[in-house]
């Protein structure tokens, strides 16, 4: 295996590990929020999962990101072609922008999340309210995604 | 639309309060607001007591009733019927806390003599009953412990004349008897020390510490015996959990009734509120149920005054109500009902960001079978409704992007967005661009119509042009349509933007000053990419669920994993796409499109009605 291919991999590996990080401890501290929610009012379970599961949504967008790379160097279905450090490397750079953006969003959705999740808590009638703040953060990851997919086909 | 609102007051006597509160929760027409100086039903502190001890009594029961199938229908009655207070129901939820109570108390007995039952397990192979082990004339008794790795070492007491019996261990130590001459007493004790001995007197009982124990243990069978029972009593009110629950709305109701504020002289009262113009008839008629004697004064809210918000919109439009109420709702003295416009576009980005042909199938059989068999009420259903409706443009652009459960089972129409997502990525960006446009004319249609005609032309009719001219520039063709749309946009901007000042000089330099707000419309538009990025997000994990399904193939249990592979991993990510796309098409109508002409701040119309949860209540006069 060329070493353009092994930079190639390392950033695909990145690109679906840091944003799953993200989204693990973004859905975890949504998760204990709402479990303590769920304690007091049972029925709330519904709307509090809604807003629970939002910043999950990077770990999907590196995943993504990931099976591209693997697509586009041939490593899913046999005939990996061999290429080149520099190209390696530029695969790596595009692997980047989801890498990064998709870690930091998701902990900081999941931050937001949290609050949204008590707003939810004194008032159920605000649940939309608080679903539409968390999916404001995840703008950024959406962007750094379309970023990551652009270099990553146009190579 | 907005439906208009009048304020209504209505004059009667005391005594028909009550006969009048029930016909205007039949009819649900009027929404009851607060004066200066009203007051609240006398009873209204005791039926809040009812209720809440009746949600106590159902929760309990729910516990030992016959859980309800998922689909299993409410059960209906007839208004008259649901308000009739049924002593049956009431002894029933007292029982159910009777029950609930003693069972915590039959508890608290069993926990009690379980621990009692302890503290004689040391003592048990004592023969004599506890009182009467006590010094004798001539003999010191100590009872006590002494830690278990001592217990060898008693011998030396024995040496000094004491009679030593090892009783039963306890936690790390053992329970002792010693027992000695009073003349030996002190130099034994003073030998026991050292091992570690501690003195401690057995728990007090007239018998041996056997029998008592015996005893607890049948205290704790009698009791266990007595739970049992309970539990059966609690098992024969939760096969009656219907009634519970219908006397849990039935209170809730009068608890509506009696919170309603109401001005009152001796003979006297008035209420007033907020009805519906188009349904006056109905509160009249529902008056007339209840008493002759009455007046009823209808007026034009105050200027100043806001009425709160009932919208009406046709069946295809009103699903969509639900997601402009979570924005914020429609305001009166606004008067914009946004939702016949923005349903269609939220109808079509849904569509967009789903865009798959299988799931637009699923999501439509699946939602229609969920809304025939369990009946979801109340915004719920307008939310399941929207989902529903939103299945036939994913089904449209899945054909167009050629998606079939994350396959290409046939070619796109169009492109597939995985291998050309800048073509995508561009028709998403000019859907954008359309969808502001159109918002920023509904915004010039509000402000032509107030007569501020100048304002409408510098800062909505102008950056249409504009924005119209920044896309055809990307149409090589249409070049010169470009520049004509930029230099009207741009002559608009300069000429009208900044109207309200005189100076012609400020009006111009505020003009130009106010072509920095490209940059905002430019981050709109560049919003819309996430159109493309959920489509692609949803059309890849299908893609890859497909190809985990196909990796495993070859023998039958290869094929039952593929199965369960397929199905599970389609399922979730059709969760996670619907949540998505459910998600962010919101936040397009909430941000981009209502940012250019809607702010809401209105109130929901809450009529005095039956809000029951457990009951289908027809109100209808037979």
């Amino acid at each position: 295996m060329s070493f353009g291919m092994v930079i190639a991999i390392i950033g695909a590996a990145l690109a679906v590990v840091l944003p799953g990080i993200g989204s693990a401890y973004g859905v975890r501290i949504g998760g204990q929020a709402a479990a303590g929610v769920c304690t007091e009012n049972p029925d709330l379970f519904g709307k509090l999962l809604v807003i629970e599961a939002l910043p999950g949504t990077q770990g999907i967008y590196g995943f993504l990101t990931g099976v591209m790379v693997m697509l586009q160097l041939g490593l899913l279905g046999g005939g990996a072609s061999e290429i080149s450090t520099a190209l390696g490397w530029q695969y790596f750079g595009a692997c980047m922008p989801i890498a990064l953006g998709g870690l930091f969003s998701a902990i900081y959705q999941g931050k937001v999340a949290v609050s949204a999740i008590h707003m939810t808590a004194k008032q159920p009638g605000a649940s939309g309210k608080g679903i539409t703040m968390t999916a404001l953060v995840e703008t950024y990851a959406i962007l750094a995604l379309l970023i990551s997919i652009l270099l990553v086909v146009n190579l | 639309m907005i439906l208009p609102m009048k304020k209504a007051t209505i004059f009667a006597m005391r005594r028909d309060r009550q006969a009048l509160l029930l016909e205007l929760q039949r009819a649900s027409v009027l929404m009851i607001t607060e004066n200066d100086g009203s007051v609240r039903d006398e009873k209204l502190a005791e039926t809040a007591a009812e209720v809440q001890s009746s949600a106590d009594a159902l929760r309990f029961v729910k516990r030992y009733g016959a859980k309800p199938g998922f689909f299993e229908d409410l059960p209906t009655v007839d208004y008259d019927e649901f308000i009739r207070r049924k002593e049956e129901s009431e002894t029933l939820a007292q029982d159910a806390a009777r029950i609930e109570s003693e069972m915590a108390s039959v508890e608290g007995e069993i926990s009690a003599a379980k621990s009692a039952l302890e503290q004689y397990d040391p003592w048990l192979p004592l023969e004599i009953p506890l009182n009467e082990l006590h010094a004798t004339q001539t003999c010191a008794v100590h009872t006590g412990y002494i830690p278990s790795a001592a217990a060898d070492r008693l011998a030396e007491l024995e040496e000094l004349g004491a009679y030593v019996q090892l009783l039963a261990p306890a936690a790390g130590s053992t329970a002792c008897l010693i027992v000695c001459h009073k003349s030996a007493d002190g130099r034994v004790m003073e030998a026991a020390k050292p091992l570690g001995f501690i003195e401690a007197a057995p728990p007090a009982a007239e018998t041996t510490a056997r029998a008592a124990h015996d005893a607890l243990n049948a205290q704790i069978e009698s009791a266990r015996a007595r739970l049992s029972e309970l539990a059966q009593q609690a098992a024969q009110t939760g096969a009656r959990i219907r009634e519970i629950e219908q006397l849990c709305d039935q209170l809730n109701a009068d608890l509506q009734r009696r919170s309603v504020p109401f001005n009152e002289t001796e003979s006297t009262f008035y209420i007033q509120g907020w009805v519906p113009e188009n349904r006056l008839e109905d509160l009249e008629e529902a008056i007339h149920y209840a008493t002759d004697v009455y007046d009823l004064v209808v007026e034009d809210p105050a200027e100043d005054e806001k009425p709160p918000t009932l919208v009406k919109n046709n069946k295809l439009v009103t699903p969509f109500e639900t997601l402009t109420d979570m924005f914020s709702r429609p305001n009166p003295l606004e008067n914009i009902d946004p939702n016949p416009a923005m349903a269609p576009w939220y109808w079509l980005i849904f569509g967009m960001m789903m865009a798959d042909v299988g799931y637009g199938f699923v999501m439509l059989i699946a939602i229609w079978l969920f809304i025939k068999l369990k009946k979801p009420k109340g915004e719920f259903r307008k939310l399941t409704t929207v989902l529903m409706y939103a299945s036939i443009p994913t089904i449209f652009w899945g054909i167009m992007f050629g998606s079939y459960f994350g396959a290409e089972w046939f070619p796109p129409v169009l492109v597939t967005p995985l291998y050309s997502p800048l073509n995508v990525m561009i028709l998403c960006l000019a859907v954008g661009g359309v969808h502001i446009c159109f918002g920023l004319g509904i915004s010039a249609y509000y402000k032509f119509r107030a007569g501020g005609w100048q304002d409408a032309l510098g800062n909505q009719i102008s950056w249409i042009f504009l924005l119209a001219g920044i896309g055809l520039l990307f149409v090589p063709a249409l070049k010169m349509a470009s520049y004509v749309c930029l230099g009207i946009g741009g002559l608009l901007l300069l000429a009208f933007a900044k109207f309200e000042t005189g100076n012609p000089l400020v009006r111009i330099f505020g003009g130009i000053a106010k072509l920095y707000d490209i940059t905002g419309f430019m981050s709109d538009i560049l919003s819309y990419s996430r159109i493309l990025a959920l489509m692609m997000s949803s059309g890849v994990v299908g893609m890859v669920m497909n190809m985990l399904a196909g990796m495993v193939q070859g023998s039958v249990i290869g094929w039952i994993c593929s199965i369960l592979i397929y199905v599970v991993g389609h399922v979730f990510n059709l969760a996670m796409g619907l949540l998505s796309a459910y998600v962010h098409a919101s936040r397009l109508q909430y941000i981009e499109f209502y940012g250019k002409f809607y702010e809401g701040g209105g109130y929901a119309f809450n009529p005095l009605s039956v809000q029951p949860r457990y009951t289908n209540v027809l109100t209808e006069r037979k």
